[in-house]
């Protein structure tokens, strides 16, 4: 049988992108997986739905389902019932393969292999013409900032975090239009960390759809549309990050200049109890206080209000990012159920 | 076939050192073998010293062990069959790697042998049995790399090997102790001439079977000598490479692999 991809080529000329831009996305439809003959429930009548060009998180404690989900969509593992459609068509069709990239989170590779054979080993499997080879790999090989020097030494020579930068390579071979990251950044040095965000940014503005599986909230947060909270194999929240919170009921850090006139807490507590807020904490040696608001109103007329005192207000920061209030708060949903 | 299969599992057997050492034991120990025999006056120097072809299972067992059980073990092959590939192309490929290498390795070691033995003695030049040798040479490496091909399917890491040996093992010794005990379990029931000798029409069909799965060969030099075996032995051959690949696609679609697992 041909491959896909080189039936593409060969019909449309050397173009990397599949023939079709546009689709139906990714479709999972009451999935439920089991292991151990039935005895452990990975995942539960799960459903889930990302559009083309959607970038959707995945967050959940350990042992949630997530990974197994993403084995699911890959058609590495053998589900119980439910349905599973990328672009409509099923996980396992050629076609599907060919437009979905994969990232795992601990990749194994052949230990002799250098990071160049690694990536033209793929690029050959994925049907790419040959001819475009050299060029492709060093590309993505630049593009994931992996450093010239380490192309063409052993992958066993490699540490954790080069490895998962030849990973996510791997993953944009064939320039595919679906990407499962599984813990892209996991195993990162700072540096890494910041180029898998980058990436990940650059590839949602190229419009790809992508499922990112992270514990790395604020990364989620970043680079996703939307999020998935699962937990018991099963999404128990959806929120989409792009819209404006409904309610901003959260705890703000506010900070002073130190160098100033001293901060009075009695200017503290009659600001927030005018705007209605509660004040949790005050520090006047660390030039800090801690203030609950209800809303984005009281929020804005705590700052008004500080200010007008007079105080030398330099930073209002949430004490918890809105995907973390939102973990926390379905956590601790999760556990009195 | 798929080309980057194939050339990536060559690679991977060049990578692995005690892989190497047995193939070139594999092909310096028929060597000195009949060195050893010329030189102790066992063989006259106009025969043409060139080892069986048997020899060709042994290079298709060095080169298959673990083929597709040790990329299990270690994840790999998960992210291979991520890319648009079927897992019958990708057992067919595994299956030509390892018969193409098995094969050029036995037939370099047939061409040392007998290169020795021209050296030694020219007109063994036109002897032209070592082509026949070579056919069945080839044809066993192929048949034997299915053999393993499928062992290796059913398991992860070297534990195919361990199958191999066991089921080899296993075989032989319920030959040796079943054959008597069945037929002398017929007589003692008055089963007579006719069931005595269905027991031992049994015992050898199964006893051929287990034969022809571990040694799948055409015999090439005793059908150019007139035999009539062989259309016998080309569909016993064509059953077994096409049974053990069927059965190796069929398992291995239905396993699941590592990445999956939280």
């Amino acid at each position: 049988m041909r491959d896909v991809n080189a039936a593409a080529v060969q019909a449309g000329g050397s173009t990397c992108q599949p023939e079709s831009t546009s689709g139906s996305g990714i479709e999972v439809v009451n999935l439920c997986k089991t292991y151990k003959g039935g005895r452990v429930k990975a995942i539960d009548g799960l459903s889930l739905t990302v559009r083309p060009g959607e970038a959707l998180g995945l967050v959940g404690p350990n042992g949630a389902g997530k990974t197994t989900l993403l084995g699911c969509l890959m058609g590495f593992l053998n589900y119980q019932s439910g349905t599973i459609s990328i672009d409509g068509l099923a996980v396992d069709d050629l076609v599907t393969r060919a437009n979905v990239g994969y990232l795992p989170e601990r990749l194994t590779f052949d230990r002799w292999m250098t990071g160049r054979d690694f990536l033209h080993y793929h690029h050959e499997l994925s049907g790419r013409p040959h001819k475009l080879q050299e060029a492709e790999t060093e590309e993505l090989l630049r593009r994931v900032d992996l450093e010239p020097s380490a192309w063409s030494k052993p992958v066993r020579k490699y540490s954790r975090g080069m490895l998962q930068r030849l990973g996510f390579a791997q993953a944009l071979i064939g320039k595919p239009r679906y990407l499962l990251l599984d813990e892209p950044a996991s195993g990162m040095d700072p540096h890494g960390v910041l180029v898998v965000q980058e990436l990940l940014q650059s590839l949602r503005a190229e419009g790809l759809t992508f499922l990112l599986n992270s514990h790395q909230l604020d990364q989620i947060e970043r680079s996703c549309d939307r999020v998935a909270f699962i937990q018991k194999g099963k999404v128990i929240k959806e929120e989409n990050l792009r819209n404006r919170e409904s309610s901003l009921s959260h705890t703000l850090i506010v900070k002073w200049l130190l160098d100033g006139a001293p901060v009075e807490a009695s200017t503290f507590t009659r600001v927030t109890a005018l705007c209605g807020a509660t004040l949790e904490q005050f520090s006047p040696e660390d030039g800090l206080a801690r203030v609950f608001v209800d809303n984005e109103e009281d929020s804005a007329s705590l700052i008004k209000g500080l200010v007008e005192a007079g105080v030398p207000v330099t930073r209002v920061l949430p004490e918890l990012s809105r995907l973390q209030r939102v973990f926390i708060d379905e956590m601790r949903r999760g556990e009195k159920q | 076939m798929n080309r980057a299969i194939c050339v990536n599992t060559w690679r991977q057997f060049k990578s692995n050192n005690v892989r190497l050492i047995l193939l070139t034991l594999l092909i310096l120990a028929p060597l000195a073998h009949f060195t050893w025999r010329r030189c102790t006056y066992e063989y006259d120097l106009m025969e043409d010293m060139i080892s069986y072809p048997f020899v060709a299972s042994l290079f298709a067992l060095i080169w298959g062990v673990g083929v597709i059980s040790c990329e299990r073990q270690h994840g790999t092959i998960s992210l291979v069959l991520a890319r648009p590939l079927t897992v019958s192309r990708y057992v067919l490929s595994k299956w030509f790697a390892v018969g193409f290498a098995a094969s050029l390795c036995s037939l370099q070691c047939l061409f040392v042998e007998h290169a020795v033995s021209v050296i030694l003695y020219p007109p063994l030049l036109s002897n032209l049995d070592f082509v026949a040798n070579g056919l069945e040479r080839v044809i066993l490496a192929f048949g034997t790399a299915s053999m393993l091909i499928f062992y290796s399917s059913l398991v992860t890491g070297l534990k195919d090997l361990a199958l191999i040996v066991g089921t080899l093992f296993a075989g032989m010794v319920g030959m040796q102790f079943l054959r008597p005990i069945l037929i002398s379990e017929v007589c003692m029931r008055g089963a007579g001439t006719s069931g005595q000798q269905f027991m031992t029409h049994l015992t050898n069909v199964v006893g051929s079977g287990f034969a022809v799965f571990f040694f799948p060969n055409i015999p090439v030099s005793e059908i150019l000598n007139g035999s009539s075996a062989i259309f016998t032995s080309t569909i016993n051959f064509v059953c077994v490479v096409t049974v053990c690949l069927s059965l190796a696609i069929f398992f291995l679609s239905r396993k699941e692999f590592s990445y999956g697992q939280d």
